[in-house]
């Protein structure tokens, strides 16, 4: 395995991580906001129905989990970088093999 | 809260619901953990390198900061929720069994929790009637201890998820709206990724495109940074986004303001001259800064979008000119300054938001009141030198905001009286002129035509209202409104009352002008009201 393969490799999964990170951070704000309106219902009048729908749980979680997916996507630019670099170096070899000869 | 909804609290459901809460904040453990991993695995020597990784890496520090303020305190509540949850079924046993006890012995408790005993002993009663008597006002004070011990309990319940919701307060979240960003977070939450070293190269003469890719291959970290440390070089730096040009500009209003009132006044005779710039200055600062606060009164996101003491001009935005579908620019006409007119201008992008709201609320609207070029005063006006030097001025502008990375908004300029001639002049720079429609307002001619703008005819729009002598000087040219001869198209732009229908009134709420300056703005071009309909 060539070390542009492998830093490639290590990109990929980290934005593979990152990318599933920015889905479990949507999932949980989904999740707080139905905990909390579940709960709100529950006891009206008590600061669990008058406080604490003010915390915008499921805002900060979309603000949270975008950032987190644009980072998954600049680290995925720099594995396509070394992707495209791997190519033009592949395609450069072949078509020096193609014009020097090849010992037998 | 009544103790009959107190005693009607389904604490099932809530204890349900606190254990699905804190579930989700036990999750966030494990993602701030695997996203750390990741941030270590790009740090290794040999996986990533140059200046993408190294934006990369920052913005992913600048997460896991926020993440680590953000996490503990959802933490927090879930567990201070839980707690609660126990004595809101300590509160709800309580309130039920005062109710039951209530109902056992006819006594009434009412909504404020005050319980009404029934008729007391009296000296009438025979002996039995006495004790039931007796026993009545007993159970009746029961009830009232009972009443009073649930909402003592409901009370200490509320006060924990009041204190740990304050967590979040202290944190600034509550300022913290559905249209925040990612940066807004960082701010509200004071995050700031400290990185040593030397702050990036600002492009020197960089045109606004090349300006918006540069800004955008920075780190947050670096663009905070830039923002606070070199106000001087990004405040009026077109391509760079309003929040970035509005966090610095406040920052430069803020420190003029300080220098100018801490200089001592000095009153010795040669020192007049002195005195007259100081105080011209600090005029100028604080019509800025009234006329910022005038902005943010309207309730709307409001950009100090250039602030330059040195050469006078200032802009101020009604709504966020990073994240609107639509942009309008106002370009101002003779004798228009900082000091004696920003208030106005922007009381004129109030109105004209506004009437975009009116006309169609679906898309958002952000309104420029830009002082951004040397106007005339009225001996000058003639010339079009002032046009002439205000053109590149207004064409890098309207470059730095569709230079929007992904999403660039539709842009108009809006120009009245003299600013037509800026605008024409700035249409005729090399190069494209970024706005996608023009509307001339007033217009004492352009020194050209509508071919000037390389837009097409329809989307070149030209009010004159009835009794605008100004508009018909012919002082710079062919009068737009003669349509057959300049071009574009003519927009109706009276007002009801005949009186008022002259050069300064095409921005009133009910001119016929503003309403079809809200028409184009948001590109509902079609729909707009012309001359001779």
């Amino acid at each position: 395995m060539t070390t542009l393969t492998m830093q490639i490799a290590v990109l990929d999964a980290a934005a593979e991580s990152l990318a599933a990170v920015a889905d479990t951070v949507t999932l949980a704000g989904v999740e707080a906001l139905a905990a909390i309106t579940t709960m709100a219902g529950a006891v009206p009048g008590s600061a669990v129905q008058t406080r604490l729908p003010a915390v915008p749980m499921e805002q900060l979680a979309a603000v949270v989990s975008t950032q987190c997916r644009q980072i998954a996507q600049r680290v995925a630019g720099g594995a396509q970088a070394y992707r495209d670099m791997e190519a033009a170096l592949r395609d450069g070899m072949l078509a020096a093999r193609a014009t020097v000869p090849v010992p037998r | 809260m009544t103790p009959q909804e107190l005693a009607g609290w389904d604490i099932d459901t809530l204890r349900r619901g606190s254990t699905q809460f804190l579930a989700v904040a036990e999750t966030t453990r494990a993602w701030v953990t695997r996203a750390d991993a990741v941030g270590q695995a790009l740090a290794a020597p040999a996986a990533w390198d140059g200046p993408a990784s190294e934006a990369a890496q920052s913005t992913l520090r600048a997460w896991l900061a926020v993440t680590a303020r953000l996490n503990p305190a959802l933490e927090a509540l879930a567990a201070g929720v839980a707690e609660a949850v126990g004595w809101y079924a300590q509160a709800q046993d309580a309130a039920a069994a005062a109710l039951r006890a209530a109902g056992t012995h006819g006594i009434t408790v009412g909504a404020d929790g005050v319980v009404s005993a029934p008729p007391g002993y009296t000296t009438r009663m025979e002996a039995d009637q006495a004790a039931a008597a007796a026993e009545r006002a007993a159970a009746a004070a029961a009830v009232q201890a009972q009443v009073e011990e649930a909402f003592r309990l409901a009370a200490r319940g509320d006060a924990l998820v009041a204190s740990d919701v304050g967590v979040f307060t202290g944190l600034g979240i509550p300022g913290f709206t559905a249209g925040s960003d990612f940066v807004d977070l960082m701010a509200a939450l004071h995050v700031t990724v400290t990185s040593a070293g030397r702050l990036p190269t600002v492009p020197p003469g960089a045109d606004p495109q090349a300006v918006a890719t540069w800004w955008s291959g920075l780190s947050l970290d670096e663009q905070f940074r830039l923002a606070r440390e070199r106000p001087d070089l990004i405040g009026g730096l077109d391509g760079v986004p309003a929040w970035a040009r509005d966090t610095a500009n406040r920052i430069l209003l803020d420190d003029a303001l300080r220098e100018l009132l801490s200089r001592p006044f000095d009153s010795a005779p040669g020192a007049v001259l002195t005195s007259a710039a100081h105080n011209q200055d600090l005029e100028f600062v604080l019509a800025v800064q009234a006329a910022l606060i005038q902005a943010e009164a309207s309730g709307q996101t409001s950009q100090l979008y250039l602030f330059d003491i040195d050469a006078g001009l200032a802009a101020i935005s009604i709504g966020d000119l990073d994240t609107a579908d639509n942009v309008a620019v106002i370009v101002p006409g003779t004798a228009v300054n900082v000091t004696g007119d920003m208030g106005i201008q922007v009381s004129r992008a109030q109105q004209l938001w506004s009437a975009t709201q009116e006309a169609d609320g679906s898309e958002d609207v952000a309104v420029l009141a830009w002082i951004g070029y040397d106007t005339p005063n009225y001996a000058q006006a003639p010339s079009p030198w002032n046009a002439l030097t205000g053109a590149p001025l207004l064409a890098a502008t309207v470059g730095g905001l569709t230079a929007r990375p992904g999403n660039p908004p539709r842009t108009t300029v809006v120009a009245h009286s003299y600013g037509t001639v800026t605008t024409a002049a700035a249409g005729r720079q090399p190069g494209e002129f970024d706005a996608d429609a023009v509307v001339l307002l007033g217009s004492p001619g352009t020194g050209g035509t509508a071919a000037d703008f390389e837009n097409p005819d329809d989307r070149v729009f030209v009010g004159e209202a009835e009794d605008d002598w100004i508009a018909d000087t012919w002082a710079h040219g062919i009068d737009p409104s003669w349509e057959w001869w300049y071009g574009g198209t003519c927009i109706a732009a009276d007002m009801p009352d005949e009186d008022d229908s002259d050069h300064y009134h095409y921005f009133d709420p009910d001119s016929e002008a503003l309403h079809n300056m809200a028409l184009i703005v948001q590109g509902r071009y079609r729909s707009v009201v012309g001359c001779d309909d």
